[in-house]
């Protein structure tokens, strides 16, 4: 039995060396980058961890508080509040996803025009979210801001709404605006797979009598379900850090109720000082973005029936 | 371009911006061998209106080429100072020779030992300048009463309390007087004139309030606090142990506060989110008719409505004296000296100190002074100006200067430099404050909570 075991790592390793040796090149290639990745991510992630076990104010030194930091969040009613609050703020990858999805499948139809079109829907991505995040402050500003004064010049509101008053409201401006600002990524990459799909596989669908939305669901999608993985997953680890348009828009609030979690990180590093806590923070927001990502991976594996495209 | 000729310029662009990155590492505070010294000077002033920014950029160019003195200007703004940047740099070895400030935002810089204290260098300033400052240094020792020292920073201006800021016409049209009305005399006059204003004035709403977390605890509430119960009204008590939110003062302030327009309905809806900027622009819309705003709004109405500052339109006037005998907090505005860091030469930095202390004396001189309250909005430190600002047309018919005088006039507790202010004002209590404002929770469960907090995460 032991001998058995060793003649098997024994050809293991003389497979890794065949490989290696066969392949050196592309390994040295690769070798600075993984460098990179290990010096500059891993180390600081993993120190992040560790450092989320000290209570670390800035510029001074960390002491050992073992799992004090999660114990201190976890019973602090506004981390409750902010884990609601991503929760909410997750769904703008949806949304994103719903309406980058339409404009794809709408501009595909299109026979003229169609880089205009397509051009002016990625005018939001092209400016920096603090732009876009100004621009919509003021458009939504309830006082001054062009859009309720509209709304209630012509009567079609009787008077203003102030949304940031209200933890909902101001939920909703949130997730509206950065929807609006980010959706283009993933029209981007869904309408370059949407193009690679031949034209062969919808005639085929036609020619079996297939309506618009048979197609969509057993040629389209199908074929854009990498395309969608990819986007998704990319833009659930990007949305999920965004804070920006968050301060400029509600600073927050009103109370808690728009601290997403990146906002908490950011006012416990930056504002207050305290490292150790906000790792923590970090900690608990990548668990749960991970775990979004894998969750969806799942899900849309099990959906549609594990077929990759 | 072909590819090789792409190449060719990639690499020849990336070589110099390599010898750029490398080569450019000077020190930038050094002293020019033509005789020009280069003084790396942290500004935050002009981060606070336009006419301050102009006075700033003005009079540094003004200084610059009056004297041998090359100033090496970081803009900043108030994030660069709360948010870690200027801790940042300084700690890793990037300190200038002179910042300006506010003093409740450079407890951090204070505590590690990075600021000289004002009496290693009193003596460097200009005599009359010092004579007319004295009482204002004097005052100031409160904001640093936890330090070994008495005064770390040098005032330039002070912001003092909260004033009111009215609509005369609409203490007209609502059958009010602006000279017998205002400013109120205490709470329940508030209550009464406000709520004539909003039932027959033509303005909304007759007394706006602001929750924004930013605004909420550092405006008109602390100045009630304060008038009403001295040290137990500011945010620390005296030897900075501990936090106040949760004693008797704060909560029946906050409380009147909030049912300003919980209760009483005299603020718009817009109340929670408002900030204390804003509430001044709906004063010169006139949507609201009298709000308790900050001395610094004077620099955002001559900004934006300087004819009705002219016209005495919108006029100024003193919080009133609660039962502690005065009319509020004050802060700073204040300029400092750094400390010399390790490794640099002892004269060259007291070549640059030199150069700091001569801009010191600029922005202490009568004539920087006079413009204080003009461009930056707060009273000047310097006491011999104040006579003379009688003359401003703006300064006088709107009441500004001769409130600022009033309202300073028996004030001794200014906010603390204490190193968490950050926290203790606005970071865990704005959000709850505001919760209040909203009407979510109470004032008490605010300021009990508030307190909690600060208690679980400031170190004292």
């Amino acid at each position: 039995m032991a001998s058995q075991t060793s003649h098997a790592l024994l050809r293991r390793t003389e497979r890794y060396r065949d490989v290696l040796s066969e392949n050196w090149f592309a390994y040295l290639l690769v070798l600075p980058v993984l460098l990179f990745l290990v010096l500059l991510m891993w180390v600081p992630f993993l120190q992040g961890i560790y450092m989320s076990l000290h209570n670390w104010p800035f510029g001074g030194d960390p002491s050992w508080v073992g799992l004090g930091n999660y114990e201190y969040l976890f019973g602090w009613q506004p981390f409750v509040t902010s884990l609601r609050a991503t929760l909410i703020f997750a769904l703008t990858t949806l949304f994103q996803l719903g309406v980058a999805l339409a404009a794809a499948l709408a501009v595909r139809e299109i026979r003229r025009g169609k880089s205009l079109v397509t051009g002016s829907f990625l005018l939001s991505y092209t400016l920096p979210p603090l732009v876009t995040g100004t621009i919509w402050a003021y458009m939504l500003e309830p006082d001054l801001g062009p859009i309720f004064g509209y709304l209630t010049q012509w009567e079609l509101l009787e008077e203003t709404i102030y949304w940031g008053s209200h933890g909902d409201s101001a939920l909703a401006v949130i997730l509206f605006v950065t929807t609006w600002t980010f959706w283009p990524f993933m029209f981007l990459i869904i309408s370059a797979s949407l193009e690679s799909i031949p034209e062969e596989m919808y005639e085929t669908a036609r020619m079996y009598g297939a309506n618009r939305v048979q197609t969509f669901l057993r040629v389209t999608l199908p074929q854009l379900k990498s395309a969608i993985l990819i986007a998704l997953s990319i833009r659930i680890i990007w949305n999920m850090t965004k804070i920006s348009q968050v301060l400029q828009l509600t600073n927050g609030g009103p109370g808690y109720e728009t601290s997403i979690l990146a906002v908490l990180l950011y006012r416990f590093s930056y504002e207050q000082g305290q490292m150790g806590i906000s790792y923590a923070v970090g900690v608990v927001l990548l668990t749960m973005t991970i775990g979004f990502v894998f969750v969806f991976i799942r899900e849309f594996e099990r959906a549609s029936g594990g077929d990759a495209a | 371009m072909n590819r090789r000729q792409f190449i060719q310029a990639a690499a020849l662009s990336g070589t110099a911006g390599l010898a750029g990155c490398i080569g450019g590492s000077s020190d930038s505070n050094s002293s020019g061998s033509s005789g020009t010294t280069t003084l790396e000077y942290w500004e935050y002033f002009h981060s606070q209106s336009e006419v301050a920014k102009t006075l700033m950029e003005s009079s540094v160019e003004e200084f610059q080429s009056e004297t041998d003195t090359q100033m090496q200007m970081n803009w900043a703004s108030w994030n660069d100072i709360n948010g870690g940047k200027w801790k940042n740099n300084i700690q890793n070895g990037n300190r200038p020779v002179i910042y300006d400030s506010t003093n409740s935002l450079d407890g951090q810089f204070i505590e590690p030992g990075w600021v000289k204290p004002v009496s290693e260098y009193k003596d460097r300033l200009d005599d009359e300048a010092v004579e007319q400052l004295e009482w204002a240094f004097e005052m100031t020792q409160s904001c640093y009463r936890g330090f070994d020292e008495g005064l770390y920073e040098i005032p330039i201006g002070l912001e003092v309390g909260a004033p009111f800021i009215a609509r005369t016409d609409h203490f007209e049209e609502a059958g009010l007087s602006i000279e017998d009305d205002f400013p109120p005399e205490n709470y329940e006059h508030l209550v009464q004139v406000a709520t004539q204003l909003q039932e027959q004035g033509p303005a909304d709403y007759g007394f706006q309030i602001y929750g924004a977390q930013g605004d909420v605890t550092d405006e008109a509430l602390v100045t009630w606090t304060a008038s009403e119960g001295g040290y137990d009204g500011m945010y620390l008590n005296e030897d900075w142990s501990d936090v106040n939110y949760d004693n008797d003062v704060w909560k029946e302030m906050t409380k009147k506060y909030v049912d300003l327009y919980q209760e009483h309905g005299l603020s718009s809806d817009k109340a929670p989110t408002a900030s204390n900027e804003g509430a001044a622009q709906m004063l010169i819309q006139g949507n609201v008719s009298m709000v308790q705003g900050s001395t610094k709004d004077f620099g955002l109405l001559r900004s934006r409505a300087e004819d009705m500052l002219a016209d005495g339109t919108i006029v100024f006037g003193p919080s009133w004296e609660g039962a502690a005998g005065n009319r509020g907090d004050f802060f700073t505005q204040c300029i400092a000296l750094m400390r010399k860091p390790d490794g640099v030469d002892e004269d060259t930095w007291q070549q640059r100190e030199d150069a700091a202390i001569e801009w010191i004396n600029t922005v202490l001189s009568k004539e920087f002074q006079q413009e204080v309250p003009r461009s930056l909005a707060t009273l000047p430190a310097r006491k011999d100006v104040w006579p003379t600002l009688k003359e401003d047309e703006l300064l006088s018919q709107s009441n500004f200067i001769s409130t600022l005088e009033t309202t300073v006039d028996g004030m001794e507790h200014g906010w603390s430099s204490h190193p968490g202010m950050n926290a203790i004002q606005y970071n865990i209590a704005g959000p709850l404050f505001q919760e209040a404002v909203r009407g979510e929770i109470s004032a008490e469960e605010a300021c009990d909570r508030a307190a909690t907090e600060i208690r679980n995460q400031v170190t004292f």
